[in-house]
């Protein structure tokens, strides 16, 4: 199979520090992969030799199979791969469409094809109203979808995003999550590096820990959830909250459980799949428990990313 | 009588519309032939700034022909007295002192040399061109560059499939758009001026050929400049500029030097090239210059596409410098040849020009501190992945971009050795041998600050290159105050002791007094021989430290080295 990324031993040194060290990355096509780790794992060293901005002092990476050779950077490679680093930098002395425009002569779009394109990203990133306007006086999300719109000018196959949503509100991280969305579902392979767990559980099939410049671990978002992740039932009831407590107790499958009588709501730490949580809730409504709320939660990414303990820097 | 004034608005509109479509589809040209001009044009050439720069380039050229008319309203005035009068413009015959005689061509007008008259025009109005250019262009270009740098968008440009040579061609187009912009104004005036002053259109193009070849140098040191410049605070482009200018001043006197010919101005300075006065023969001197500043330009270029494409390699490979030495040093024995007695020392000029030639090649081959402790550390995984032998080490210090200079510099002062052995020779005594020994005097010692500071660029201190830098000048001055020193104790050999300690520093003050002779080929020998034995000892400092930063981290440790240098 030809991974969209593959790297074997890749190591870059600053100085005589292995800031990323011998790293061995795959990452399937069209998948999105989060990459996350403290400050100082490596992931934006990684991030920027995946992105050829930043030549590895020993190791290889492979773009859909074609290796990147630092020295003769081969213009096919760079047309599929597109790089939005964490400060996203613009021209301030352009406007938001030649700004476009200019990176997408870079890339080789000329006359009818060059104008659609551009008329694309714009209506894709929700600036097309700002076409006109100059980039200086754009607010901090417009820039960053700006920079987004010039990262898949060209139509990569591959894209790379560090820290993409930090310091943007919640309702343009939202956007955000919608547009990366929109590319998978156009068969993008997505790399993204980013401290907000929350947004990458809800985007990423795919998460790689970095710690100490190693790739620590790298699995499905599933197979964590299924290895570190325990499962809570929510569940509340009008009253008979002993009743319920009662049932509770008496269950195998319960590891554990909490009670707060003042909503009364009870957590349980369940050992049990979709059947057994079934099977629970008929046991209830057999006893004639005023159920009202009945859920099945699981820890957060956040959280997993904690029991893991990887928080060294490297 | 009222419907034409619609229809004429109406016309108007039509007009400007077909204008800007008209002007929409031309850049749309120029952004399909190079992206990156359109983009400095669109970011340089507001409607605004094109009007400014636009009434100020007309009015500069107003002012500018005013004044030259009044210089020649002044030359044609016939005084009331009745003396003979010489004038600058004027069409008599010179006199003893090169004055020229006015003559009369009517009570109270004398005649003006008109050609003359345009083409010193033509000279000035082409110098303040020029000057503006290498000013405030070389200034735009540095700014431009800077910015890029700081804004961090220089590394989105690379990761284009456009090529650098484009890229590069576009800033250097369209950065200083603005001054090109003005230039292009006054170019109507600039033509009509070398027609009008009887250079003929090939005589134009070729001063137009070296004026462009010229400032094409200029830009591309500023681009060289910045780009050399890591500091993300702003380059300091005005040190830069002024700096430009003040070569730039220097060039236009060398320029001038075949006016002299012309003008009444006194003899004519002489440069002779393979026996050839090129001084008076200016197509000669223009094709030198023309072929001289590209060469440059092409270096130049070579060298910015390179570091472009790949930021933490050196300036320059070993192969380039081999050839560039080559072609240099071939350039340089056409102004020796022949040798005319009661010229300066041969030893000296010769080694002062090869001694700056080796400071420049010492900083374009030294490869960066991190390249140089990657190749230390990994330099065995790629010798075992192609088993290479130690034939291939040999070659990989010969001609590999990663590994340190120091057989490249020796092996381009073998190659200028080799090229000036026959002219060397040619000379009667002890002269030729004194020239070479002179050379390598200038290797071996380059070797030695080379090799220095390779040492302390490797240093874990916080600014290695300030470091560096200031030990190189600590060692130099030092040398040159020691050998100072013990000439002033022996001053029957002042200057063996100087050559002695510094063999470059003392080629200025010999070339400046015109001392004749003052060093022995003893001396020399004997400068010979200490530089040689402190450049080896350098280099076994400096390989030593680097074959101890290159140990793995565990065999550091086993080694009880604390991985410092």
């Amino acid at each position: 199979m030809d991974w969209a990324i593959e790297t074997r031993g890749l190591s870059k040194r600053f100085d005589r520090k292995l800031a990323v060290d011998g790293v061995d990355l795959q990452i399937a096509p069209g998948e999105v992969y989060g990459l996350i780790g403290p400050n100082g794992a490596g992931k934006t060293t990684l991030i920027r030799m995946l992105a050829t901005v930043e030549k590895p002092t020993i190791g290889e990476i492979f773009i859909d199979g074609i290796p990147i050779d630092h020295c003769d950077r081969r213009a096919t490679l760079k047309q599929r791969i597109g790089f939005l680093p964490d400060d996203f930098p613009v021209y301030d002395d352009l406007n938001v469409w030649d700004y476009l425009d200019y990176f997408g002569r870079l890339y080789g779009l000329r006359g009818k094809r060059l104008r659609e394109r551009l008329f694309d990203v714009l209506d894709l990133v929700q600036l097309l109203p700002k076409r006109d306007s100059p980039i200086a006086t754009l607010s901090r999300g417009m820039k960053q979808r700006l920079s987004l719109a010039r990262t898949i000018i060209h139509e990569p196959i591959l894209l790379l995003l560090d820290e993409p949503v930090s310091g943007l509100d919640p309702i343009a991280r939202l956007e955000f999550r919608n547009l990366i969305r929109i590319l998978q579902s156009a068969g993008m392979t997505v790399l993204i590096s980013s401290h907000v767990l929350s947004d990458l559980a809800e985007l990423c099939s795919a998460i790689g820990v970095m710690e100490l410049g190693q790739l620590v671990a790298s699995a499905p978002l599933e197979h964590l959830y299924a290895q570190f992740s325990r499962q809570t039932l929510v569940i509340t009831t009008l009253d008979r909250l002993e009743d319920l407590q009662a049932i509770v107790r008496a269950d195998r499958r319960v590891i554990s459980w909490e009670c707060h009588p003042t909503n009364g709501q009870v957590l349980v730490e369940f050992q049990g799949d979709k059947t057994d949580c079934a099977d629970l809730l008929q046991e209830l409504i057999r006893a004639q428990i005023p159920i009202v709320e009945f859920r099945r939660d699981r820890e957060s990414l956040e959280q997993i990313f904690l029991k893991m303990g990887h928080q060294q820097a490297s | 009588m009222k419907l034409p004034i619609p229809l004429r608005s109406g016309s108007l509109q039509k007009a400007q519309r077909t204008l800007q479509i008209m002007g929409d589809r031309w850049l749309d040209r120029l952004g399909d032939w190079n992206p990156q001009l359109l983009r400095e044009i669109k970011g340089n050439c507001t409607q605004r700034n094109l009007i400014l720069v636009s009434l100020a380039a007309v009015a500069t050229q107003v002012i500018f022909w005013i004044f030259w008319q009044n210089i020649a309203a002044e030359i044609a005035t016939v005084p009331s007295n009745s003396e003979p009068v010489y004038r600058f413009y004027c069409t008599g015959l010179r006199d003893g002192v090169n004055r020229i005689l006015c003559e009369r061509i009517s009570a109270t007008t004398f005649a003006v040399n008109w050609p003359l008259w345009w083409l010193d025009l033509f000279f000035w109005l082409s110098a303040i061109l020029l000057g503006l250019l290498v000013l405030v262009g070389t200034q735009a270009l540095i700014n431009n560059w800077a910015q890029e740098a700081k804004q961090g968008t220089l590394a989105f440009i690379r990761m284009t499939p456009e090529s650098s040579d484009r890229i590069l061609f576009g800033k250097l187009l369209g950065a200083p758009a603005l001054v090109h912009w003005a230039v292009l104004l006054a170019l109507p005036l600039h033509t009509l001026a070398g027609l009008q002053g009887r250079l003929g259109l090939g005589g134009l193009l070729l001063v137009d050929g070296v004026a462009i070849a010229l400032i094409t140098t200029f830009y591309l040191l500023a681009l060289f400049y910045a780009s050399t410049t890591q500091s993300k605070q702003g380059v300091s482009g005005w040190a830069f500029s002024l700096l430009g200018l003040f070569f730039y001043f220097l060039v236009l006197w060398l320029v001038r030097a075949p006016m002299f010919l012309v003008l009444p101005l006194g003899s004519a300075p002489q440069l002779n090239w393979f026996g050839q006065d090129v001084i008076a023969q200016p197509e000669i001197l223009a094709g030198m210059a023309i072929a001289v500043l590209s060469s440059l330009s092409i270096a130049l270029w070579q060298s910015l596409t390179r570091r472009f494409d790949q930021p933490d390699s050196t300036f320059s490979t070993k192969a380039q410098s081999y050839w560039l030495t080559l072609g240099l040093n071939l350039f340089a024995i056409g102004f020796f040849t022949p040798w005319r007695q009661g010229q300066i020392n041969p030893w000296g000029v010769v080694g002062l020009f090869w001694g700056i030639g080796m400071m420049v090649w010492m900083a374009l081959l030294l490869p960066p501190r991190q390249t140089l402790l990657d190749w230390a550390r990994y330099r065995h995984l790629h010798k075992t992945q192609n088993a290479r032998s130690g034939r291939s080490a040999l070659k990989d210090w010969l001609w590999g971009d990663n590994s340190p200079s120091f057989l490249a510099l020796l092996v381009n002062g073998a190659i200028t050795i080799a090229l000036w052995l026959p002219w060397a020779l040619s000379f009667h005594g002890p002269t030729g041998v004194l020239v070479l020994l002179s050379i390598g005097c200038a290797t071996l010692l380059l070797l030695l600050y080379a090799a220095l500071v390779q040492w302390v660029l490797l240093w874990n201190v916080r600014q290695p290159i300030a470091w560096a830098v200031g030990l190189l000048g600590i060692v130099m001055i030092g040398s040159i105050a020691l050998g100072m020193g013990l000439g002033f104790q022996d001053s029957a050999h002042f200057w063996g002791w100087f050559w002695l300690m510094t063999p470059l520093a003392s080629l200025l003050p010999t070339l400046i007094s015109e001392v004749a002779n003052p060093i022995t080929l003893g001396a020399a020998g004997l400068a010979f021989a200490i530089n040689g034995l402190a450049a080896i000892a350098m280099f076994f400092v400096a390989m030593n430290q680097l074959d101890r930063l290159g140990l793995s981290e565990s065999a550091a440790l086993m080694q009880g080295d604390r991985l410092e240098p």
